[in-house]
């Protein structure tokens, strides 16, 4: 049978990837018995079992492979970055900044000028995350880069 | 009179003011992003249940609880108006609500699933306070072995009958597995997968692990692509208003979608998407005029909106019963009772009887006032669908990220956020459905924990599954779930490799 580089041949290598990760992990760890399992039992048995789905997964790959979807790269870049971003910022800076910073980042997922609106949905939220958070539930939040 | 005196106790709980406010909170929560697609249920429930750390476990239960059943009521509305669902099960709708609405019967399309959800949802109310209590008794005698096998059955059933590939499943769901094997080792005191980072060492975070597979995921796969610029029609109160005729032709199908929902429901691992196909199909199967589906044809909306909210409802029944969550919400109700000290299993009902019979009466308040906000609000609901996404993606983003940082004030939990979203993107790339992952990852813990203990009991016999009648249940409804997948798959691809020939 002749692999092709399809859909379900890279989600096989996919588990095969992850099975060989946690397989080389668990050498570190105890196997110990079936009466007395050590904890490196079920991880190796969770690899090995992954192994075996990730081998069928590309055996049948050339028949069951459908066509990949269409991720929209910029939008998977631009929100994981606004995401590490305000995680980054929020405990140095407060939360105001990291909030508009997040907002701003976030908005550059899509094409066209809209600074305007964007600021003012940066502030409308800013407000909101003060109203529940801090007030609301009394969350202990830096909220100005100068505040405590 | 044991079940008055209950129900007494459940209405004194429910009518409390604080529950009252988040049961009505809850399902406006639940419309508002039932109604308008690109936000599932799943996200925000992710992303409002550190929200209800601060209030106690029943009324974080009825806000959760009313988000879910709220959701499958308002995901007929843009199914029906704009031909696209508002959450996965409510995408059978648009195969006949939009050819009703086209006829210019929008109106009468979202009265009939209206009342079909508020059908469906009752009568499985009710056989949940029927049938809950006494299994619950039952299942008071099970012990590891039984727990390991029901499990078992549950993470077959969740890998199998998702849309998409038998092995993709069984490959997320032992995704999952892995991930909850991170952090340390109860038994053994051991750092699994921490690889050094001290944030790892409890774990990873479920809140985290959902928001970003769910939550994040969902917002980078519909930012650019859900435009709300669609002018809906307008709906008038009049235009509601079915004739005899579609009550008439609704009322079996109703009947009938509320017991596959109820029944699909109660098996773990399966969801609402499941038992409105399901109902759907059955309907066409037994109609006289199967031609009109697709089409416009009543019967094909009022089936599965009621077994979708039955099998929403009916979904509680193992939840609460046997601490075994049915699909991936109810896993993130078990852990909001975990969170509040409530351990998950038989004991739930008998020892915290105003839990259970709160949420029963709470089902109920729900329900109604979902009534209420459907029929003469309609418009208003309507009128939702035009607010913009770019308005909403950021918010979402925000609320995802202040929500996750609250629960252990930890920025690195935010970051695992990000890390699940790309995660997320890439299970959706390769194919694999994140709906079995975090079962997998909720129950793992709990089935290494059992198996453990079963081998331990029983000196590493694995002879004991097949020796207690329940567990011997369990494994060869497994098993026959297996053989099945496995003839059907050789059957299929037999098939394709005639037709390319």
């Amino acid at each position: 049978m002749r692999l092709h580089a399809n859909r379900d041949f890279l989600a096989g290598i996919a588990c095969l990837l992850m099975s060989s990760l946690v397989l080389w992990k668990s050498q570190e760890y105890a196997f110990g018995s079936l009466q007395r399992m050590g904890p490196g039992f079920m991880p190796t048995m969770l690899g090995i079992m992954l192994a075996i789905c990730g081998v069928i997964i590309m055996l049948f790959s050339k028949k069951t492979a459908g066509t990949f979807p269409r991720i929209n790269v910029r939008a998977l870049f631009f929100i994981t970055i606004g995401i590490l971003t305000f995680s980054l910022l929020m405990d140095r800076l407060g939360v105001f900044v990291a909030t508009i910073l997040l907002v701003f980042i976030c908005r550059l997922s899509e094409s066209g000028n809209k600074f305007l609106s964007t600021l003012m949905l940066s502030l409308a939220l800013c407000a909101l995350v003060y109203l529940i958070f801090s007030l609301g539930l009394s969350m202990p939040l830096r909220l100005f880069p100068w505040s405590f | 009179m044991e079940l008055l005196d209950n129900l007494a106790l459940g209405i004194s709980v429910a009518f409390t003011l604080e529950n009252l406010l988040y049961c009505a909170l809850g399902v406006t929560i639940g419309m508002f992003i039932g109604v308008i697609p690109g936000v599932g249920h799943l996200a925000a429930i992710s992303m409002l249940l550190p929200l209800t750390f601060y209030v106690p476990a029943t009324t974080a239960l009825v806000m959760l609880a009313g988000i879910y059943y709220g959701a499958q009521y308002g995901g007929s509305t843009a199914a029906i108006l704009l031909n696209l669902p508002g959450t996965p099960s409510s995408a059978v709708v648009c195969l006949d609500g939009y050819p009703m609405a086209k006829q210019g019967r929008a109106g009468v399309a979202l009265f009939m699933t209206t009342v079909a959800s508020f059908v469906g949802s009752f009568i499985t109310v009710l056989v949940l306070a029927a049938f809950a209590p006494p299994l619950a008794n039952f299942a008071v005698a099970f012990n590891s072995a039984d727990y390991f096998s029901m499990m078992l059955l549950g993470l077959v059933a969740a890998a199998i009958l998702v849309q998409g590939s038998p092995v993709k499943g069984i490959a997320a769901v032992l995704f999952g597995l892995i991930f909850g094997m991170v952090g340390t080792d109860v038994s053994t005191g051991v750092q699994r997968y921490a690889f050094g980072l001290t944030f790892l060492y409890d774990g990873i975070n479920i809140v985290a692990i959902a928001m970003g597979i769910f939550g994040v995921t969902e917002v980078i796969a519909n930012v650019g692509k859900v435009s709300s610029a669609v002018t809906a029609q307008k709906i008038t109160f009049r235009s509601l208003l079915p004739t005899r005729k579609d009550i008439k032709e609704s009322i079996f199908p109703m009947l009938r979608g509320t017991g596959i929902g109820t029944g699909v429901g109660i098996l773990p691992g399966t969801g609402t998407s499941i038992a409105s196909f399901l109902a759907y199909a059955v309907e066409k199967k037994i109609s006289k005029t199967p031609s009109k589906f697709g089409k416009g044809a009543i019967e094909g909306i009022a089936a599965p909106e009621s077994a979708n909210n039955a099998s929403a409802q009916s979904a509680f029944i193992p939840t609460l019963t046997l601490g075994i969550p049915g699909d991936a919400v109810m896993a993130l109700m078990l852990g909001a009772l975990l969170i509040h000290g409530i351990t998950p299993g038989p004991n739930v009902i008998s020892d915290n009887p105003d839990l259970f019979w709160g949420l029963v009466v709470s089902f109920l308040i729900g329900n109604v006032l979902l009534l209420v906000l459907n029929i003469p609000m309609v418009g208003l609901w309507v009128r939702l669908l035009k607010v913009p996404y770019p308005i909403l993606y950021p918010s979402i983003i925000l609320f995802i990220a202040v929500g996750v940082y609250s629960i252990n004030y930890s920025s690195m939990d935010i970051m695992m956020v990000a890390f699940f979203g790309v995660v997320g993107v890439m299970l959706l790339l390769l194919g694999f459905e994140p709906a079995p992952l975090l079962l997998g990852y909720i129950l793992g813990p709990m089935i290494e924990e059992n198996f453990r203990r079963t081998m331990l009991l029983n000196r590493g016999d694995m002879m004991v599954f097949l020796e207690r009648p329940v567990s011997a249940t369990f494994v060869a409804m497994t098993l026959m779930l297996l053989l099945w997948t496995a003839y059907s798959m050789i059957k299929s691809a037999k098939h394709k490799s005639i037709e390319q020939a």
